[in-house]
């Protein structure tokens, strides 16, 4: 039998509306107009755009990324205006409210919702790695996913304070000019001929470190016509700022062009050129002239100079 | 125990020398820090007109003219007094042509990247090495190249010509400014400046910091010595 404080107690327990209902259908609607905001308004003009089949790759990511959290942070908010709203200490209201402690589906329904999250995040960032072929990162000398085809290699050489690119199937020339065909599958060979920077083809998806004497490769296949940024995003030295230039995705016929007009135009350079290779060490030239024989010279500057020769950083 | 007013004053007094010692860090450090000066090759010539400035400048062997007499430097001859001047900033006016020369007093050394012996930006991308039109130096298989200047964001690479023989490169300069006495090689080229005014740095790609980690620091990594800005003057 209940005495009649425990009455009135359950009485206005019976009054209460039911408060995770009304949670979950404020979180329901506000996640879903999010969600649908995310996706129809702000998805196509997330960076870095979709010029590359990677940069969509990493578009769609962001998209996932931002209507995976999204609820998540609108559970937060909601929860927390109810609380101060609904459940904010009253005048006179000195009772505590009923214990939450112990309560099994919660605990069950917290873990798994979690472990579903985590685990779906898992498998689809795996499968977002492995689709677009390493997501535009650079994955060293010895790419684990590969495309089934390579149309095109382009070497992007790193030295303070620019970027040059050779082309090995038109001969090695060398250029800082950076021109793509549209449609191709293109391997970016990154490296460096003297300190660390980092290649960073910004509307293109790819970002590969270019280290000195290591050969990085990432994979890109650009899907729209235009001109995209170069930077370096690896600091690396007085100019490392102005270290950018741009780079044009133009149709299969215009690089063609451009390429084998650009083949000629460099012939008597490439012939001084290094053969076409995936490192370079310029401290060691085998083709020195006499002159520079006779003078002690073994290679270029930059990183011959002696154990007598102090090293300062 | 200090009186009241003797301790307001002390505040008051602590307070100002603060205040002041900040202010030297300020105006030393951070307002006085203007790098080196700029030769202004502007004050004939109106902008856009297409008219033509002259240039002159000379890479030397060492900086004995300051506190770092093993750095290799560039010098600019100033327009208003025609002495060299320990500076790699210079400007120049905007839509114009602008003939530079420069004296290569130091001695060759091989390009880390041989694809800078190739000259290009420039007016017909060429130049002339002691008045013998050159458009590329193999810096590898001669002794040809000492330094370059390159204005990279103008697409502007110059490979500045050496000395070339074995005697010449051992007897360079030793005392800078260097004098024409010395061994050297005259190098000519001219450019168009952009029709907007700008600032555009330049620099020398061979890592000739001696001394200096993969000869990247030092006087690679300083204005004034192997890289500067050339700002364009509407």
């Amino acid at each position: 039998m209940s005495t009649p404080g425990e009455g009135a107690h359950e009485a206005a327990a019976a009054r209460e509306p039911t408060h995770w209902l009304r949670l979950l259908i404020l979180w329901v609607v506000l996640s879903l107009a999010a969600d649908l905001v995310i996706w129809f308004v702000w998805y196509p003009h997330l960076p870095p755009g979709r010029m590359s089949d990677v940069a969509q790759g990493q578009q769609f990511d962001m998209a996932v990324l931002a209507i995976c959290g999204a609820p998540v942070i609108l559970f937060i908010w909601i929860y927390g205006l109810y609380a101060v709203i609904v459940w904010r200490h009253r005048p006179g209201d000195e009772e505590d409210g009923p214990p939450i402690h112990g309560n099994n589906r919660v605990s069950a329904a917290w873990i798994m919702i979690s472990s579903a999250l985590v685990l779906f995040l898992f498998g689809f960032g795996t499968y977002q790695l492995i689709v677009p072929n390493g997501a535009g990162g650079g994955q060293g000398a010895s790419p684990i996913w590969k495309p089934s085809t390579v149309d095109l290699q382009v070497q992007a050489i790193g030295q303070q304070w620019v970027w040059t690119y050779r082309y090995p199937q038109f001969g090695g020339f060398e250029t800082t000019q950076l021109v793509l065909p549209k449609g191709a599958t293109i391997e970016f060979n990154v490296t460096s001929l003297d300190v660390i920077h980092s290649f960073w083809a910004y509307q293109l998806g790819v970002k590969a470190d270019a280290n000195p004497g290591v050969n990085n490769i990432a994979y890109a296949r650009p899907q729209q016509l235009g001109t995209f940024v170069v930077r370096c995003a690896e600091l690396c030295g007085l100019w490392h700022g102005a270290m950018f230039n741009y780079g044009q995705v133009v149709t299969p016929a215009a690089f063609m062009r451009w390429a084998k007009t650009t083949e000629v135009r460099l012939a008597s350079l490439t012939r001084q050129l290094p053969p076409y290779a995936t490192t370079y060490d310029p401290t060691v030239i085998k083709t020195l002239g006499p002159v520079l024989v006779k003078l002690g010279l073994t290679g270029a500057g930059g990183g011959f100079y002696g154990p007598e020769v102090p090293v300062q950083p | 125990m200090l009186s009241l007013p003797l301790r307001v004053a002390a505040l008051v007094a602590g307070f100002f020398a603060v205040a002041a010692i900040a202010g030297f860090v300020v105006v030393h450090y951070f307002l006085s820090s203007s790098g080196p000066a700029y030769e202004d090759f502007t004050s004939h010539v109106t902008a856009n007109t297409g008219a033509s400035v002259n240039v002159v400048m000379q890479e030397a062997p060492q900086t004995t003219v300051g506190t770092d007499p093993d750095w290799v430097s560039y010098f600019i001859r100033s327009p208003q007094t025609h002495q060299w001047v320990h500076t790699t900033n210079f400007e120049v006016p905007a839509g114009s042509r602008v003939n530079f020369t420069i004296y290569g007093y130091d001695g060759c050394t091989p390009l880390r990247n041989q694809v800078w012996g190739d000259v290009t930006g420039t007016i017909g991308n060429t130049m002339t090495v002691n008045g013998k039109p050159v458009s590329l130096l193999n810096s590898w298989t001669e002794c040809s190249v000492a330094h370059t200047f390159a204005i990279p964001n103008l697409n502007i690479n110059v490979p500045v010509a050496s000395p070339m023989t074995y005697q010449e490169n051992q007897n360079l300069c030793s005392t800078s400014p260097c004098t024409p006495s010395s061994p050297h090689t005259v190098v000519r080229f001219s450019i168009r400046t952009p029709s907007e005014p700008g600032i555009f740095f330049w620099q020398c790609k061979i890592p000739c910091g001696l001394g200096y980690l993969d000869g990247n620091g030092g006087p690679m990594q300083t204005i004034g010595f192997m890289t500067g800005f050339m700002e364009v003057v509407g």
